[in-house]
């Protein structure tokens, strides 16, 4: 199945950042393709609404006030073991944990800020979402 | 009165007047005798001095002594009891030198006593003494030498084979010479002693790392030291006599300081002041120390060779001033990119807003009671999709100097290869050769490449896309340079150097010494100044205009070699004859080198 034939309406996307000039404007983003996005800003909350809602793909910020993003990523995965995860951050010299790696993160899925074209992000949520549909 | 008794006491008057006569005779005979000895030993002396006045003061006492061996001799032993002949005669000639312990001998009862006088028997009388009896010596008269603080300074002896007859006579004529011959003994000890110190001195003068020239107050060169030959290729005997500004014309500006150490009897120092010489252009720190001794008037100049030092005091500063650099630029370069990533993200949401295609523009534009096609024509018509894209290019450059500035402060990756640097080399020639940015402002092919690579040049470990990265800075730097250089004669062109490095000091590890590998980019472009080339790692230091370079490529190149592979990058220039970047890069870079920071 290619990218293009999946229908972003039916795929629930969570954007937790703490910085809102980047949270409203990626989910707007997100949004005008049609994805079904929510947004947090900060981990307690992206925990809080994940126990309403089960999403497909996470787009994390790693430095949030409160729990990191790598915590949040861990417990949520632990929750919810098909969710995929986009790791979102300002930190170019951040090295991918191992827990994160473990749980099937890799460096592809590590997008540093400023992210210079917002598409690789729809392209890279949507490759998520197509091997998930192939595992499950 | 009689005249028998008159006759009487006329011969008896007579006989004592000629006995008086006789004696007033003879004393006048010996007088004179002694006086024609006195004159004839005098004239026979030589001008000279040392040994040649002992021999020939010898000679003369054998002579008009009528001895069969004359002796002068020192005391050689810090105890007074041993003594070596200045000078010693048999049968009228001089014989070789030699040492003897005064014990037994008569001589003993000489130095530092008095005169000494056997008329005959002398080898008997001492039989512990050989010699004395293997020479026959039946008569002796020796007088003891004194300095003039009445120190037993040695002793002078006639002896002869037969019985001695005019012993006084030859007591007193060795007597006169006395003083002479002890004055001359300590002449030569103070002479012995100069000279011990003179070359005492000159063996430390010469042995100083340090050149070092005397100066008298006219400016003549007195003093000339083994360095000042070595550097200058002046010798010594060459130098010392002559002016200072004829025998080292770069002095010629210090006259005056000189001059003015000597008149206010202070030290005068300059640091780092460059002469040039034979075509080389070196440092010298330069003190000019006045001669503050009584009776000596003149200066010492010293001149040390400090372009080294200075060129590792300055890669020391150089290196923590880009340290803190690199970490502050690093700082700011994190708390730019948020809002960075707001500025762009927001244009690009912008940007599609306004752009045909999606379905929900042209929802919201009927519900607003227009048509997309109106709010493209409007946004057309005012150029805001020009703006919007020149905002996310600005964005996008500002991103690309905050990730170059990140680089600073980034670890090093333990993801060394060892790769062979001549071969990196060329593919980065080949790399920017075939670069089309870079084509359109210079063409690398008009650029003659003059490679010398050593052939036992070792592999270095080292990330090789960094390395080239690296590479390709210089290059474009000197493409660059070269090509602003239009008017000159010559045709551009780098020479490319690769080889083996025997150590560095690594200012981290306090003098390790390591293996390196030696890389030289020299362009012989415009070259740049002092001011110029100690900035020129500095982030944002750009001679170019404003927005032709970032200004980051040799700093980032900079912390690539520096602090990323542990070597060093360094640039030396003439300004008119070019640029000479230096990368050296340790082959070993120990266990836990790559950890550390």
């Amino acid at each position: 199945m290619t990218p293009k034939n999946i229908d972003h309406a039916k795929i629930r996307v969570l954007v937790v950042d703490d910085e809102s000039s980047i949270r409203t404007s990626l989910t707007a983003y997100l949004e005008d393709y049609d994805f079904d996005v929510s947004e947090a800003s900060s981990a307690e909350e992206a925990l809080k609404l994940m126990e309403y809602i089960h999403y497909h793909v996470g787009i994390i910020d790693l430095r949030l006030p409160g729990m990191s993003g790598d915590a949040l990523i861990l417990i949520a995965h632990h929750r919810c073991p098909q969710m995929r995860f986009i790791l979102h951050t300002g930190s170019s010299n951040y090295h991918l944990a191992e827990e994160l790696k473990q749980i099937g993160i890799r460096s592809e899925h590590l997008f540093l800020k400023p992210v210079a074209d917002l598409f690789d992000l729809i392209e890279s949520v949507e490759t998520l979402v197509n091997s998930t549909e192939e595992l499950t | 009165m009689t005249q028998k008794d008159e006759k009487n006491s006329l011969t008896g008057e007579v006989e004592t007047l000629r006995l008086r006569i006789a004696e007033l005779e003879h004393s006048e005979t010996s007088h004179r005798r002694s006086g024609d000895a006195i004159k004839a030993i005098v004239s026979g002396l030589s001008a000279g001095f040392g040994a040649d006045f002992f021999k020939s003061l010898a000679l003369q006492f054998a002579k008009i002594l009528n001895a069969d061996y004359t002796l002068i001799g020192q005391v050689s032993d810090q105890e007074g009891k041993m003594v070596r002949t200045l000078a010693l005669t048999e049968g009228g000639r001089i014989v070789e030198n030699t040492s003897y312990a005064l014990a037994g001998t008569p001589c003993d009862q000489v130095l530092g006593k008095g005169i000494c006088i056997y008329k005959s028997d002398t080898a008997r009388l001492f039989p512990q003494d050989l010699l004395l009896t293997q020479m026959g010596v039946e008569g002796y008269v020796g007088v003891p030498l004194f300095d003039n603080q009445d120190n037993p300074v040695g002793i002078m002896i006639a002896m002869y084979k037969t019985k001695l007859l005019d012993a006084e006579f030859a007591a007193s004529i060795l007597q006169i010479f006395a003083s002479r011959a002890a004055a001359e003994i300590e002449r030569e000890k103070t002479e012995t002693e100069m000279r011990k110190m003179r070359s005492l001195l000159s063996n430390i003068v010469n042995s100083m790392p340090s050149m070092l020239i005397g100066v008298d107050p006219q400016g003549k060169v007195t003093q000339w030291n083994h360095e000042v030959e070595k550097k200058s290729g002046i010798t010594a005997d060459n130098a010392c006599g002559r002016q200072l500004e004829e025998v080292f014309p770069q002095m010629a500006r210090k006259m005056k300081q000189v001059d003015q150490a000597i008149r206010t009897k202070s030290a005068l120092k300059n640091e780092k002041i460059p002469i040039q010489q034979n075509g080389n252009r070196w440092l010298a720190d330069i003190t000019v120390y006045p001669l503050i001794s009584n009776g000596i008037e003149g200066a010492v100049i010293r001149v040390d060779d400090v372009t080294e030092q200075v060129r590792l005091e300055e890669m020391m500063i150089q290196s923590e001033k880009m340290m803190s650099v690199g970490g502050l630029a690093a700082g700011m370069a994190h708390e730019i990119n948020n809002p960075l990533a707001g500025i762009l993200q927001n244009a690009q949401v912008m940007r599609n807003r306004l752009k045909s295609g999606l379905a929900r523009n042209r929802n919201a534009a009927l519900e607003c009671g227009t048509t997309f096609e109106t709010i493209e024509a409007y946004v057309k018509n005012r150029g805001i999709m020009e703006m919007l894209e020149t905002m996310i290019d600005s964005g996008k450059r500002a991103a690309r100097i905050v990730q170059n500035m990140l680089s600073f402060s980034r670890k090093s990756e333990s993801r060394f290869i060892p790769c062979r640097l001549a071969e990196l080399l060329d593919e980065t020639i080949e790399l920017a050769s075939n670069d089309y940015d870079l084509k359109k402002k210079y063409d690398f092919r008009r650029i003659q490449l003059q490679r010398e690579y050593a052939p036992d040049t070792p592999a270095v470990p080292c990330d090789g896309t960094k390395i080239q990265q690296v590479f390709l800075n210089i290059l474009k730097n000197g493409a660059q340079a070269m090509a602003e250089n239009d008017l000159r004669q010559e045709p551009p062109r780098f020479i490319l150097r690769v080889s083996p490095e025997p150590c560095i000091e690594d200012p981290e590890a306090q003098c390790v010494k390591m293996q390196c590998v030696r890389v030289e980019i020299e362009d012989n472009g415009p070259g740049m100044d002092e001011a110029v080339r100690k900035r020129i790692f500095e982030p944002f230091f750009t001679t170019k205009e404003t927005g032709i370079g970032t200004g980051l490529g040799l700093s980032v190149s900079y912390f690539i070699i520096n602090k990323n592979h542990k070597g060093t990058l360094s640039v030396d220039s003439v300004p008119g004859r070019g640029t000479r970047f230096v990368i050296i890069l340790p082959l070993h870079h120990g266990n836990n080198a790559g950890e550390r920071t």
